[in-house]
């Protein structure tokens, strides 16, 4: 399979490029999932590992997210949704009294981005959504956002009530500009990401665990 | 030798000697003040009765579109409605009762700086996701429509400045950048000088026609590796807000950057919300260095919010008295 003509395709931005290739392939009778795997996440791989040294920045992070979406939407309907299923599930949502959503969606579409389910509640999401949500869905992870000091306490609250009631499997991430890694750890969360791309690192680490 | 707070910050940026270092008032809200009177802070204390402050003063002009867009130019043909709403020559743009501000401004002793742009993303109409991802996009797809509508902005608030300035001496310029991550901007240093500070010429150009000598960054993100570029514009002092501030610590920035960088801030807000180890850690291990350099003014990284306890901020204050008097000899 060629996968670099997909991964290069992805890292042009060029979201044309990068559906008619995945298209090729699927005439090729090459497998969906491994399409997925050994381009388009392998792509977004690359596209992490090139914003955390400092070579890409949000922009070229959102365009190729874009040009990976374009060759999802042409495998989508190949794959068995056991396949995304199997990765993992995710429900996210910026914490009760918080409305900020800028860097929840980076999140939400690096993690989409990376083949798991995303489950978006969207913003000033209550304690007890998050933890109806991870049930419906069988979630993985409940991943939260908070940018504003004030909402730290909610984002507490809401990673006490998933320990107390989400079961042993459902974990926590949690992020946000005021949010630390001593602060994640104080308040009991599984994971912790300063930015996006991190979020998909850790993220695959609790879900392996 | 006594001098105003006008002077004191004039001097400071000019590493000339000063009687003390000034103490900017933080901006403390109405909220704050009602919890403070709950919590020891009596029903007819002032606070900058109560300790040494050094006013300064903030000229607001209005940079948004007016009448507000209601679409933004998606194509270079659309670029005309967003010219048109940015009429520099529109008397509404200057805050209310401009002439008689004017007049006293000029027997001032405090500092007066103008806000002479909103930053990138504002300017671009960003305040929510959608708008963000338009925006974000066109970086990359659409260079020209960015780089024209990024010029309108420039030369608009570059007509701005000049009509404040052509009446108002004032002692410093700030440009803010408001949205941007603690880990980094969300630009590359190199898209930053590419599209924002190359549409920021026609402004800084203005105010070295004004001769205004202290040209400020005001950031709420982590915009470290953005100093080297904002530098060679000609921009001289970074003031950091609500950034977390291992990520940016003032001291390092000094080590690195020397005195062509005045700084103004980098005292961690969140020592004050600890206690008062914390804020004495806080403040004897950061304010002496950066005191014997010059240059800087030091302030909260933030506004001080109702989860201050006002028994810590007293201590914050009286200490920061004592420790840079002390560093002043
Ligand atoms: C689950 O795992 C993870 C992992 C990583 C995660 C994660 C989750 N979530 C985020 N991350 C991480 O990854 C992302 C990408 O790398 C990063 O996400 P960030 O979100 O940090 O970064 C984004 C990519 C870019 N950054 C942003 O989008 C935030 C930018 C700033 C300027 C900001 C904006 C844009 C807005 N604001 Co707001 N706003 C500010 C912000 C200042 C700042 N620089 O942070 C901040 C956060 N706001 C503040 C305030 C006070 C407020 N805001 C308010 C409103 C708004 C706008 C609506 C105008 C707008 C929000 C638009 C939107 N739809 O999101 C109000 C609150 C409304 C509310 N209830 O939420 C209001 C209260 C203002 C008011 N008086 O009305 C301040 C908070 C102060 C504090 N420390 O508590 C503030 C720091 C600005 C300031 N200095 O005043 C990482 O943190």
């Amino acid at each position: 399979m060629e996968a670099k003509a997909i991964i290069d395709a992805v890292l042009d931005f060029d979201q044309e490029k990068t559906a008619q290739l995945v298209r090729a392939l699927l005439d090729q009778g090459v497998d969906a999932l491994k399409i997925l795997d050994q381009a388009l996440i392998a792509a977004m791989d690359e596209v992490g590992r090139q914003f955390s040294t400092g070579d890409f920045f949000v922009p070229e992070m959102l365009m190729a997210a874009e040009a990976m979406h374009a060759g999802l939407e042409v495998l989508g309907p190949h794959l068995a949704r056991s396949d995304i299923k199997a990765k993992g599930t995710i429900v996210i949502g910026t914490v009760k009294g918080d409305n900020h959503d800028i860097g929840k969606n980076l999140v939400a579409m690096m993690l989409e981005c990376a083949g798991y389910r995303v489950i978006d509640l969207g913003v000033n999401v209550s304690k007890g959504k998050f933890l109806a949500a991870a049930k419906k869905y069988q979630a993985h992870i409940v991943a939260l956002s908070a940018l504003l000091t004030t909402t730290l306490a909610e984002m507490e609250a809401v990673v006490a009530d998933v320990r107390a009631k989400g079961g042993s499997r459902l974990k926590t991430l949690v992020g946000g500009a005021p949010v630390t890694a001593s602060f994640a750890a104080g308040i009991g969360a599984d994971g912790y990401s300063p930015d996006a791309a991190g979020a998909v690192s850790v993220v695959r680490s609790l879900i392996s665990a | 030798m006594h001098m105003t707070s006008r002077e004191r910050f004039l001097k400071t940026m000019r590493y000339q000697k000063t009687d003390r270092v000034p103490y900017f008032e933080e901006g403390i809200r109405k909220d704050v003040i009602k919890a403070w009177r709950t919590q020891g802070l009596t029903k007819t204390a002032e606070l900058s009765e109560m300790f040494s402050t050094d006013r300064r003063e903030e000229i607001e002009v209005d940079l948004e579109p007016r009448p507000k867009l209601k679409k933004w130019p998606a194509s270079r043909n659309e670029l005309n409605v967003l010219r048109k709403s940015l009429d520099p020559d529109d008397s509404r743009r200057l805050p209310g009762k401009w002439s008689q501000r004017v007049r006293t401004w000029r027997s001032r002793d405090h500092m007066l700086m103008l806000r002479v742009h909103r930053g990138f993303f504002l300017s671009m109409g960003v305040y929510g996701w959608d708008r963000f991802s338009e925006v974000i996009r066109l970086l990359i797809k659409d260079t020209k429509l960015m780089r024209e509508a990024l010029a309108i902005q420039g030369e608009f608030a570059a007509r701005m400045a000049e009509r404040v300035l052509a009446e108002v001496e004032v002692d410093a310029a700030v440009f803010s950048e408001p949205i941007g991550g603690n880990d980094g901007p969300l630009l590359s240093p190199k898209m930053y000088e590419e599209f924002v500070l190359t549409s920021y010429q026609p402004v800084l150009d203005v105010l070295n026609r004004y001769g205004i000598e202290t040209i400020i960054l005001r950031t709420f993100a982590n915009a470290r590796i953005l100093i080297p570029s904002i530098l060679k514009w000609g921009f001289n002092c970074l003031w950091g807000c609500e950034v977390n501030i291992e990520a940016m610590d003032y001291r390092d920035l000094r080590r690195e950057f020397g005195p062509k960088l005045r700084l103004i801030g980098g005292i961690d807000l969140d020592a004050l919300r600890r206690d008062k180890e914390a804020i004495r850690r806080e403040v004897e291990d950061k304010v002496p260095p950066l005191l014997a350099g010059g240059g800087y003014v030091p302030l909260a990284d933030g506004r001080v919010r109702a989860d201050v306890p006002f028994e810590n901020y007293v201590y914050y204050r009286k200490l920061l008295e004592k420790v840079t008097r002390a560093g002043m000899g």
